[in-house]
């Protein structure tokens, strides 16, 4: 979740251009399954709204640096954005026509409970393997993002066993997100002033890595700049050490794996038209270089 | 055998890379390899475009890293 949509880098209000598409989730996943995307709002703005809480939490718990917006207010303040963030969520979903509501919240919060059990995971052990990591992700974004489909094709009144196959797109796509977060988390450590990488939590590339490496290996990705706790400089040395070790082809296959198995179970619930679409254009636009 | 392990070995054993590519269900039947129906297609997708996937990595970091105003290289 390392997209803000409270405000761009510079603190001013993100603006529609550069609102990302995966916010008409919801409404994309109604469409698709014949219903009127009016239905899904209560949903999608919820789900909005606990987006932009788990963003700001997870800023704050990974001690990312702060967006412009916070930084003068500090962690403790944004936190308690966040929470009135989730509050609001609350009171949205409550204000839905019965008996769906009631469906509704226990669906979200549960799969909140479910994210911050993964997070006290991803923040309490130092050194998850790869397995680790991807159980870790599916339980974050890919429930998240998961939920966000399941809502949306629910607010169309369709079987819920068809209900499941939205879910399982929408996993698959928050995978993919994940994918995109972590190389770009790649890129990004080491950019700080102080010189440190901006927060201590393991990505897929280098678990990937850490599961297949001799130790003579590990040593050599150390010795150029980063350590087995997946902090790392951004260096020549270790994007040669990452692709000789077959990150690249590794990553692409999971990318490949995902993309047909969110693709499958679209197409298993959802019959021709243009929401389809572009549900399916989405999983080939994440992440964006493959 | 899992797939990161299958991978890692085509990225390190040139032998096994160039007999995936030439015949990849019959090379890990004859390994004894067992992988799932889903992840011998996405290998396949992946080899289809082995270059690409080998530039991943440098690929994405490349712009960020290489380009960017608040990073130099000389002072890292």
């Amino acid at each position: 979740m390392r997209q803000s949509l409270l405000a761009d880098p510079h603190g001013a209000p993100a603006s529609r251009a550069q609102r990302p598409p995966w916010l008409r989730l919801p409404l994309l996943c109604c469409q698709a399954a014949g219903g009127d995307p009016g239905l899904a709002e209560p949903a999608a703005a919820a789900w909005v709204l606990l987006y932009a809480a788990a963003h700001l939490l997870d800023s704050t718990q990974d001690g990312d640096p702060p967006e412009a917006w916070w930084e003068p207010l500090g962690p403790g303040p944004a936190s308690n954005v966040a929470t009135g963030l989730i509050a609001t969520s609350a009171l949205l979903l409550g204000s839905g026509p019965r008996p769906a509501r009631s469906r509704l919240t226990q669906d979200f919060f549960q799969t909140v409970l479910q994210m911050s059990s993964a997070q006290h995971f991803d923040l309490t052990v130092p050194t998850p393997s790869l397995d680790d990591c991807w159980r870790m992700a599916e339980a974050k974004s890919g429930a998240f993002f998961g939920l966000a489909c399941r809502a949306g094709a629910r607010a169309a009144g369709i079987d819920e066993a068809l209900v499941s196959h939205y879910s399982s797109y929408g996993a698959s796509l928050g995978l993919l997100l994940q994918i995109g977060d972590d190389l770009s988390d790649l890129a990004a450590v080491g950019v700080d002033a102080a010189g440190r990488a901006g927060h201590g939590r393991m990505t897929l590339p280098i678990a990937y890595f850490l599961s297949v490496a001799s130790a003579d290996a590990v040593c050599e990705l150390n010795s150029v700049g980063a350590d087995p706790g997946g902090l790392l400089r951004p260096d020549r040395g270790v994007v040669e050490i990452l692709r000789e070790s077959g990150t690249g082809l590794y990553l692409t296959a999971k990318v490949h794996e995902l993309r047909q198995r969110g693709a499958c179970a679209l197409r298993r619930a959802a019959k021709p038209s243009p929401a389809l679409e572009q549900l399916l254009e989405m999983l080939e636009s994440f992440p964006p270089a493959v | 055998m899992k797939l990161e392990q299958i991978v890692h070995r085509m990225a390190t054993d040139e032998g096994f890379a160039s007999a995936v590519r030439k015949d990849l269900e019959g090379t890990l039947a004859r390994e004894g390899i067992h992988l799932r129906p889903e992840e011998i297609s996405a290998l396949k997708s992946t080899l289809s475009g082995a270059d690409e996937a080998r530039d991943l990595i440098s690929g994405l970091l490349d712009p960020v890293i290489w380009h960017s105003p608040q990073f130099d290289p000389r002072t890292s």
